[in-house]
């Protein structure tokens, strides 16, 4: 056990310095310049002599290796240097932008804890029932929706007919409920797929006709045995989702005009700052590695059943 | 397996909508009615007629077409990335299992890294790097997706590895490149086709975001990201605009999802049988 | 001996491929007897014993024919009624002690589950009942086996609980489906030992089964089925020793066989 977790972290760690290296990499050798971007801002005939100027004064004129462990100096200062494409510094645009897109995922997971559970009971317990086709229908059309597109429809119904909200946000708490819904769509559909198939392998098991057989009644089967045991694949598949949703809301934020951490990133690409794109990188792969990892440990923590099977392995 | 597919309404809806989009996408000289990237100012925003069913769009072209061309892109993009991502999954897949603890420790790590890193991230700096193109999208894409893949194929190889008739094979002398050519592909092969059709659904999506995001296309190719991108600037004055491409991308990438799902179903209800 | 349960003209027919797996069957049990019934794999015995537990989808199964507890066609009976009887009066024991239980919860709190819904003994009397029954059914080491998760227990052990399930409801008949067939040969001859000793204390016991060493050492009456029929109907010990059908011959000749062969 000690043992394993110890491999655990040792793993983050290698995983985290290889996703930096290539993400470092990638924009160090994306064929732009930083400063020659910089120095046309101030004048667009900037000479050669005004670039490399604002290359030393930037920082950006050592080999890459020395930027890059000058980069890394940054996670123990706080310090990352200003960004290219907002001139604020970067930790201080992270620290604005990071809660924004936290705020957006954590409220479209929300939405689906709430729908899916009941949803997915609802279409076990009434296997081949009408409510089971409709969902199942729905459900597979709803995995593939570009959620950019339902974005927009979601702005045309809700924004430009109902008038409920307006297509530019506000400032107000509530200009996250569509995006977090729009957002939630593809999510709520493959969770609500993948919970009823487990559900209805679990009702399909021994346990489950042992427990009619001592005459439990059939809702109490299904919400304290059979839901219990589908726990383990839904918390792993939750965590799964809100790393992978961090890491591409981008396109939400660009669709919703939302500064998140998504659009800092991009913004930060096509202004080639190796350094903040480096830095939001990291950031965006620790959460997703570390919401996969908690999922395991919640799994072990709350259901010290699932052992065997993982020990089995 | 043939005809149990036929048999399965899903499967057979979701075949239907691919192989109608693949068709539209082989025909579209034929099918559509205007020259997709003809320009006519005079016809800016002009209602459905005849002569374009769905009216046309900023410029003057005709929506419908552009609608018809669409499919071409589409699956110009996805099916060569399938193929490429195929290739690579099946081979990097059956080499981690096959090969050793350790080439199986350094695919597992650099998967893992691949898989932390933001796809979007990735394709936006790659296509700035090498430029726009059809070729630089699918280095993008596959670039994006090919460590998913790979951990697909290790993961049902593994399971395949641990049956008996692999080890039957094993005891009676064969060798290992014929262990994984003429017994593990083939029977991961069922389980790859539902990969290899949802794969592609995949695929369409991320094309059409980065063609939203202006990445890899030249302007005004008629493909259905990029045309969302171009109608979301009228969204005040034409929402309607916005509807069809969205929808074309929702019909083929569903139809794809379809088909694998159904696969899928099959071929777990075989499984039960046993 | 009054007659306890009695199954007549039972059919039951799979919906989607209209094929019939049991025929016509009838049967009864005595309070306090027991009955065997033994047949080769795919006999209709299994699918028998579940529709006696009113296991059966009635969406894939249909069901015609009567069987009648105490006089009550539990066929026809309620969701309400029957979960009266099913797990009260009359207790099941499944195929495979591994599978049984539901892993993801302690087996004590499984025990009182079905105490709550079963027993008028007031909720704190509950966990004694358990832990006696626990003991009863051979399991020295109670305290534990009641605050453990199922995977954590062996087979053998396991089976012992779902006796002591069975002794715990003090229940009138025990349905047994094929109990040794996941057992090593030791924990066999203790299950076997511990249905004896049920009926002696006034359970009736009705095993299904294809092993032949069980079927003597529980003795009784025995029904031999195939093909979703029966064949045969008698005492235990008068159709192994004096087999009229040339089916049960067939079987009886293949146990000696397989038994030679071991020996």
């Amino acid at each position: 056990m000690k043992h394993s977790i110890r491999n655990r972290i040792i793993k983050f760690f290698l995983i985290i310095i290889g996703v930096s290296l290539l993400s470092f990499l990638l924009i160090a050798f994306s064929g732009k310049d930083p400063a020659e971007i910089i120095a046309r801002r101030g004048d667009a005939n900037a000479t050669p002599e005004m670039i490399e100027q604002v290359r030393i004064e930037m920082g950006l004129d050592g080999n890459f290796f020395e930027r890059y462990i000058n980069w890394t100096k940054g996670f123990f200062t706080g310090d990352f240097g200003s960004s290219i494409a907002t001139y604020h510094p970067i930790s201080k645009d992270i620290a604005q932008f990071f809660p924004v897109t936290l705020t957006m995922v954590g409220l479209a997971l929300l939405w689906t804890a709430l729908l899916s559970v009941p949803i997915a009971l609802l279409c076990a317990k009434y296997k081949n029932g009408i409510f089971d086709h409709i969902t199942r229908g729905v459900t597979i059309f709803g995995i593939c929706i570009p959620t950019f597109w339902l974005g927009y429809m979601g702005l045309v119904i809700f924004a430009l007919r109902m008038k409920w909200c307006t297509v530019v946000p506000t400032g107000k708490f509530s200009d996250y409920i569509l995006p977090s819904a729009v957002l939630a769509v593809p999510v709520i559909c493959g969770v609500v797929r993948m919970l009823r198939a487990t559900l209805l392998t679990e009702l399909a098991s021994d346990y489950v006709r042992y427990a009619k057989a001592r005459g439990l009644s059939a809702k109490r089967i299904l919400v304290r045995h059979v839901l219990r045991n589908a726990m383990p694949p839904i918390i792993t598949v939750f965590c799964q989702y809100f790393g992978s949703l961090i890491a591409s809301s981008a396109v939400m934020e660009g669709v919703f005009s939302i500064n998140g951490i998504g659009s800092y990133m991009i913004q930060s690409v096509i202004a080639a700052d190796s350094v903040a794109t480096a830095t939001c990188v990291v950031i965006v792969a620790v959460v997703f590695i570390s919401a996969n990892t908690l999922g395991d440990i919640i799994n072990r923590l709350i259901c010290p059943w699932i052992v065997r099977e993982s020990n089995g392995n | 397996m043939a005809i149990r597919i036929l048999k399965n309404p899903q499967a057979v809806i979701g075949l239907v909508i691919t192989l109608f989009v693949l068709s539209v996408a082989v025909f579209a000289p034929i099918l559509a009615p205007n020259d997709p990237e003809q320009v006519n100012i005079m016809l800016k925003f002009g209602s459905p007629s005849e002569q374009y069913p769905f009216g046309n769009d900023a410029l003057g072209r005709c929506i419908f077409s552009r609608l018809i061309y669409g499919a071409r892109y589409s699956m110009a993009v996805s099916l060569p990335i399938l193929i490429i991502l195929s290739a690579i999954g099946l081979f990097l897949g059956t080499l981690s299992v096959c090969g050793g603890k350790r080439i199986n420790a350094i695919l597992d790590y650099i998967c893992n890294t691949f898989i932390a890193l933001p796809q979007l991230m990735v394709g936006i700096a790659l296509i700035g790097m090498l430029g726009s193109g059809f070729v630089n999208i699918v280095i993008a894409i596959v670039i994006g997706m090919w460590a998913w893949f790979t951990k697909m194929v290790r993961a049902y190889s593994q399971v395949e590895m641990g049956k008996d008739y692999i080890l039957a094979a094993r005891i009676s002398g064969c060798g290992k490149m014929k262990l994984v050519f003429k017994h593990l592909i083939p029977n991961i092969l069922p389980q790859f086709l539902v990969f290899f059709s949802t794969g592609i659904a995949t695929s369409i999506l991320m094309v059409s975001i980065f063609a939203f995001l202006g990445l890899g296309l030249p302007a005004g190719t008629p493909e259905w990201g990029a045309m969302l991108k171009d109608a979301s600037t009228h969204i005040y004055n034409h929402p309607e605009m916005l509807v069809y491409p969205g929808v074309c991308i929702l019909v083929t990438s569903a139809g794809f999802v379809l088909f694998g799902e159904a696969v899928r179903d099959i071929l777990m209800s075989g499984e039960d049988a046993l | 001996m009054s007659e306890l349960i009695r199954v007549k003209q039972l059919e039951i027919l799979i919906k989607q491929a209209k094929q019939t797996v049991v025929k016509r069957i009838d049967f009864s049990v005595d309070e306090g007897s027991s009955l065997v019934i033994l047949g080769q794999s795919g006999c209709g015995k299994t699918m028998t014993c579940h529709c006696l537990m009113g296991l059966l989808d009635p969406k894939k199964y249909a069901v015609s024919g009567e069987i009648l507890y105490n006089g009550k066609n539990l066929i026809e009976a309620s969701a309400k009624e029957k979960r009266m009887i099913y797990g009260k009066e009359i207790a099941f024991i499944p195929q495979n002690p591994m599978t049984a239980f539901d892993p993801s919860m302690k087996i004590g709190k499984q025990m009182l589950e079905t105490l709550a819904l079963h027993s008028e003994a007031a909720r704190d009397e509950r966990k004694s009942i358990a832990l006696k029954a626990l003991s009863e059914a051979g399991l020295a080491d109670k305290e534990r086996v009641f605050h453990s998760f199922p995977h954590e227990l062996s087979g053998g052990m396991l089976q012992r609980v779902l006796i002591a399930m069975v002794l715990m409801v003090d229940a009138k008949l025990v349905v047994a489906d094929e109990p040794t067939t996941a057992l090593d040969v030791v924990h066999r001859n203790a299950t076997m030992e511990a249905f004896v000793k049920m009926r002696e204390a006034g359970t009736a016991v009705l095993m299904i089964t294809h092993d032949f060493a069980a079927a003597l050492q529980l003795g009784g009456n025995m029904i031999i089925m195939n093909e979703g029929s029966i064949v045969e109907t008698g005492s235990v010990r008068q159709l192994l020793s004096n087999p009229r059908h040339s089916y049960t011959r067939q079987l009886i000749d293949a146990a000696m066989l397989t038994s030679n062969i071991g020996r």
